[in-house]
C-alpha cells in the first residue's frame, strides 16, 4: 500500500464538533437465532421512529450479541410500541434509557491516524464527563453522555481540538 | 399485468461500498465497573502509535462495561504484548485475528437499510463481530476472507451507482512525531 501523506499536528484539527440532545437509547441483547426478528423490528421502526441517530452493535459471545440504538426522544412511545409489537422474542431483553445526549466530531483521515480516540476520551474523562457509549468508525467519533452534559462536553472538545476558521 | 413492487422487494440506492484492509478485532469486558484499564489501554495504544480504525464502547451493557476495537493486523503482536501486562488481568479479552470492515454509505439514518443489511448477513450466515454508524456510513466487521462475498450479497438488496464497484483504500497515511 502506498503512503501518500506524511504530517504531524501539535493540536488535532477537526472539521466540526456537534451535539444532539433529547435522545433515547434502546439496548437489545439478542441470541443470534432472533436476528431475523430483530431485522423486522428495525425495518418497522422506519415507519414509526423514522430515523436513527447512532447505532452500535457488538458480539458478546458465540450465541449473543447486543445492539444500542439511539433516536430522538420524542419518538420514545412509537419505539416502545413498535418493539413490543414486533419483538416478541426480544421484549424481555430490551432496556430503554431516556434523556441522553450525543457529541460527535469528525476530522481528516481520522480512521488512519493514531491517538484521536484517546485524546477525545481522556479530555472528557478529565472533565468528569461520563461516557455512556461510543461509536467510532470512518472519520467520526460519537460519544453518548448523560443529560445536560452536551454543552460542557462540547466545550472541552473545542479546547482539546482545533476547528480551523477561514 | 401490472406488478407492484413493495418496499420489501425494492433495492435500496446507496452511494458506495468500501472494504478495509486486514484487521484484528479485540473485545474487552471489564470485570468491575470502576476498572479504568480500557482507558489505560487506549492511552498505551496511542503511545505506541497504533491506530484504531474502529471502536465501540458501552457502559450500560450486559453484564459489565464492554468495548471492542480493531487494529491493523500487522500491529497485533504489539497489542498482544500490551495486553499481557498484569494491569489488564481484570479484563475478559477475546481476539479475532482476521477481520475486515465493510462500509456502506450513505446510511441516510435509515432503519430500513439497517434491517436489510443485517438480514443479508444473517441469511447468508456471515458473522457481524461489531458495527457502528458514522456521520454518513455504516461500518460492519466480519471475517476478512468473506468481504467480497458479503459485498456481492449486499448488492442483492442495495443498488450502487453505475460504474461504481466496491473498493479498497489504496493508500495509507503516516504521521511523523515531532
Amino acid at each position: 500500500m502506498e503512503t501518500i501523506a506524511v504530517y504531524w499536528e501539535s493540536k488535532i484539527k477537526v472539521y466540526s464538533i456537534t451535539h444532539v440532545t433529547d435522545l433515547s437509547m434502546a439496548r437489545f441483547v439478542f441470541p443470534f437465532n432472533a436476528t431475523e426478528e430483530l431485522c423486522k423490528t428495525l425495518m418497522a421502526l422506519e415507519d414509526t421512529v423514522q430515523r436513527f441517530e447512532l447505532v452500535t452493535q457488538d458480539y458478546i459471545d458465540s450465541s449473543l450479541s447486543q445492539m444500542n440504538l439511539f433516536y430522538n426522544q420524542s419518538k420514545q412511545k412509537e419505539a416502545e410500541t413498535t418493539i413490543k409489537r414486533w419483538g416478541y422474542e426480544l421484549q424481555e431483553k430490551v432496556i430503554f434509557i431516556p434523556s441522553l445526549e450525543l457529541v460527535y466530531l469528525h476530522g481528516p483521515h481520522f480512521q488512519d491516524r493514531f491517538g484521536i480516540v484517546d485524546t477525545a476520551f481522556s479530555a472528557l474523562e478529565n472533565g468528569d464527563i461520563e461516557i455512556i457509549a461510543a461509536g467510532c468508525a470512518g472519520t467520526t467519533i460519537y460519544v453518548v453522555i448523560p443529560s445536560k452534559q452536551a454543552l460542557p462536553a462540547t466545550q472541552i472538545l473545542r479546547e482539546t481540538f482545533i476547528i480551523p476558521t477561514t | 399485468m401490472k406488478t407492484v413492487l413493495s418496499r420489501e422487494n425494492c433495492k435500496i440506492s446507496i452511494g458506495g461500498i468500501k472494504f478495509s484492509e486486514k484487521l484484528t478485532h479485540v473485545s474487552l469486558e471489564k470485570k468491575t465497573t470502576d476498572d479504568s484499564s480500557i482507558n489505560e489501554l487506549l492511552y498505551l495504544l496511542a503511545q505506541k502509535r497504533i491506530n484504531i480504525p474502529f471502536l465501540c464502547h458501552s457502559s450500560t451493557t450486559y453484564p459489565n462495561h464492554r468495548s471492542c476495537f480493531c487494529i491493523n493486523h500487522e500491529n497485533f503482536p504489539h497489542v498482544q504484548s500490551l495486553l499481557n501486562f498484569t494491569s489488564f488481568a481484570n479484563l475478559n479479552i477475546e481476539i479475532i485475528q482476521s477481520v475486515g470492515t465493510i462500509t456502506l454509505f450513505p446510511h441516510k439514518n435509515s432503519f430500513h437499510l439497517l434491517g436489510k443489511i443485517i438480514q443479508t448477513f444473517t441469511k447468508f450466515d456471515f458473522s457481524i463481530y461489531s458495527m457502528s454508524s458514522s456521520i454518513s456510513a455504516i461500518a460492519l466487521n466480519t471475517d476478512f476472507l468473506s468481504l467480497d462475498m458479503v459485498a456481492e450479497k449486499l448488492q442483492e438488496v442495495t443498488s450502487l451507482p453505475k460504474n461504481h464497484a466496491p473498493f479498497r483504500q489504496e493508500f495509507c497515511l503516516k504521521e511523523l512525531q515531532q
